[in-house]
């Protein structure tokens, strides 16, 4: 069997596998794993969100993490304080986010590494009235017992049913984010990321683009912090945190930036560390930040982008052995 | 007849700090003339370039693009006048393929690419018309190829096809055959032969054998000014041109 095939037997079992692990979850008898699954779904999410700004349009976003918070904390507010029905709270949280996404969206206006310390900025602002402003948040204590989602007389029971609302809802999300990158507006935000002095001598307007896909970011970190303030059921500033937004920039970076896959694979690579690792080492953030430095140094696309390499490669012997053969047979004739 | 000119300079200046890069230029240039720039390394010939597509502000003077005073307007916005541009330092896409580059070309002319839930690759009028122009550039064939699969030359053939979508009326090539073969710069004369006789065309070269075969009027530059226009004979003959550019070309 070639090598090529044998990547490609590998990466199809890798799939059913993690479609496998992503049914089963929930019955393999212990709620952590459930949660963690779910987890990893959600910041696979907003991972994705992140994305969409640093490796499709150029851009390294550092208050995804608030778009995030914000949209849980309302979701948590309405729900727990105010007794919104769920939908509305769901819908109330995205756009939260989405008119935060269009507040800080002047950051666009800056550009390389003065974008990413007017994000800093902006986002460390969340976080400054998440711990403050008590009355609004309940400040370290965060806000608790949020319900689970219901939709009339359907309310969802258990972690279980969560877990395979979030999945869907995940899933949903992640097409659609597909679908956006291969639209002719997506192809755009690649040309900006190449050459925006050529895009704008195309005739486009790079920033209001820029900005658009600022809000559309802003919105898909939404979705991810709304399924977190239902799935968690408490919501505290470390959900507006730095931590959060660098985690989510770090996730596709690690799994292979530009894809789907990567940004999942990223997640369960450091949910994992975080969450499991941290179980027995408390030295977990020196495990993240090696994994970290070891992939940038040895695979700058991350690890989808191996993969991808190695299958190319072996594609190209393939096919130069193929033209070898038939050479040999046509000089035999 | 008197149609306003696609190309209007008043006593145009851009500096940097201290020093003027482009100094007082008045220019104007009639319907379908094919202009050659020549002027020394540093005469200001890529600012000029520069100050009409908007990318650089101007300090003082005005520039009016088809009648229109465009000072004040955005690069982009002079973009949809039906200016094209070719930089002198070539400026592509370069993770995307070709096809995907002159895509983007014909949604940019197009005001286009603002849907989000179709795919680029199911408007078929977009890709039909991006494929056309790859092959008017002697392209086809590579539509898929990434840019970075691509040689020098084809670089720059795919820089001109980037100008070309669209069918801008006024087009600044920036020396679009520097760093080209011998064979390759023949070639490459012939693309630019074949631009369609009414659009205004203005050229950077340095090849006077280039310089000749297109062009109707030769403009000299030196130091920021305008040192020599008119019918390249006339210009060739002139002695402070000799002096400047062609005596240690
Ligand atoms: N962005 C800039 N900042 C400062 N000086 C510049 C800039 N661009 C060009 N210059 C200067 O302006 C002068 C003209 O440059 P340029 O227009 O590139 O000349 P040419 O294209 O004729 O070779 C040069 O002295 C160059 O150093
Ligand atoms: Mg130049």
């Amino acid at each position: 069997m070639s090598m090529a095939r044998a990547l490609r037997m590998f990466g199809t079992i890798a799939l059913v596998l993690a479609g496998v692990i992503l049914l089963i979850t929930p019955y393999a008898g212990n709620p952590f794993w459930t949660g963690l699954m779910a987890q990893i779904l959600i910041f696979g999410l907003l991972a994705l969100s992140v994305d969409l700004l640093m490796r499709h349009t150029g851009l390294f976003p550092m208050c995804n993490g608030a778009f995030f918070a914000v949209a849980a904390y309302t979701v948590a507010m309405l729900e727990v304080n105010y007794g919104v029905a769920s939908p509305f709270a769901a819908l109330a949280g995205i756009a939260s986010a989405g008119v935060t996404g269009m507040v800080f969206g002047v950051s666009v206006r800056a550009s390389g590494v003065y974008f990413i310390l007017v994000t800093l900025a902006l986002g460390q602002l969340v976080w400054g009235v998440s711990v403050q402003w008590t009355w609004l948040t309940g400040g370290d204590n965060g806000i608790t017992n949020v319900p689970y989602p219901s939709l009339g007389d359907m309310r969802i029971g258990s972690l279980t049913q969560m877990y395979y609302f979030v999945a869907f809802v995940v899933i949903f999300f992640t097409l659609l984010y597909r679908q956006v990158i291969r639209s002719p507006f997506g192809l755009s935000l690649n040309g900006i990321r190449d050459s925006e002095s050529r895009m704008t001598a195309l005739g486009f307007n790079v920033t209001v683009r820029k900005y658009v896909a600022f809000v559309i970011s802003s919105l898909f970190a939404g979705v991810a912090g709304v399924l977190y303030a239902y799935t968690v059921q408490f919501v505290s500033p470390a959900a507006s945190s730095l931590l959060i937004s660098v985690e989510a920039a770090l996730m596709p970076i690690l799994g292979g930036p530009g894809t789907v896959f990567g940004a999942f694979i990223g997640a369960v690579i450091i949910i994992g560390i975080r969450n499991v690792v941290s179980g027995f080492l408390s030295g977990w953030p020196i495990v993240m930040g090696l994994v970290f430095i070891i992939v940038v140094l040895f695979a700058p696309k991350g690890i989808l982008g191996i993969f991808n390499d190695l299958l190319r490669r072996s594609d190209r012997r393939d096919q130069a052995a193929d033209a070898a053969r038939k050479d040999v047979r046509e000089a035999e004739q | 007849m008197t149609s306003t000119p696609p190309l209007r300079l008043d006593n145009v200046t851009k500096s940097f700090g201290g020093l003027t890069a482009v100094s007082d230029v008045t220019l104007s240039v009639h319907e379908g003339e094919r202009s050659v720039i020549l002027g020394p390394n540093g005469a200001g010939k890529t600012t000029l370039f520069h100050c009409i597509t908007g990318t650089l502000p101007i300090t003082s003077g005005t520039i009016q693009i088809f009648g229109k005073n465009v000072n004040r307007m955005t690069p982009n916005a002079r973009t949809r006048l039906g200016v094209g541009r070719t930089f002198q330092i070539t400026n592509l896409f370069a993770e995307l393929t070709l096809l995907q580059n002159v895509v983007l070309a014909v949604h940019g002319r197009a005001r286009g690419a603002r849907r989000l839930f179709t795919s680029w690759q199911s408007e078929r009028h977009v890709v039909d018309q991006a494929h056309a122009e790859l092959d008017r550039v002697g392209l086809c064939g590579k539509a898929d190829l990434d840019v970075s699969e691509l040689s020098y030359g084809e670089r720059r053939q795919l820089e001109l096809a980037l100008a070309l979508v669209g069918g801008p009326r006024l087009l600044l090539l920036d020396e679009p055959c520097a760093g080209l073969s011998q064979s390759e710069r023949q070639a490459f004369t012939g693309l630019i032969r074949a631009i369609p006789s009414n659009v205004t065309t203005i050229i950077v070269e340095h090849d006077m054998d280039v310089a000749f075969a297109i062009a109707d009027r030769l403009i000299v530059m030196n130091q920021g000014a305008l040192i020599c226009d008119g019918p390249p004979e006339e210009v060739r003959n002139t002695t402070e041109v000799q002096e400047v550019y062609l005596g240690d070309a």
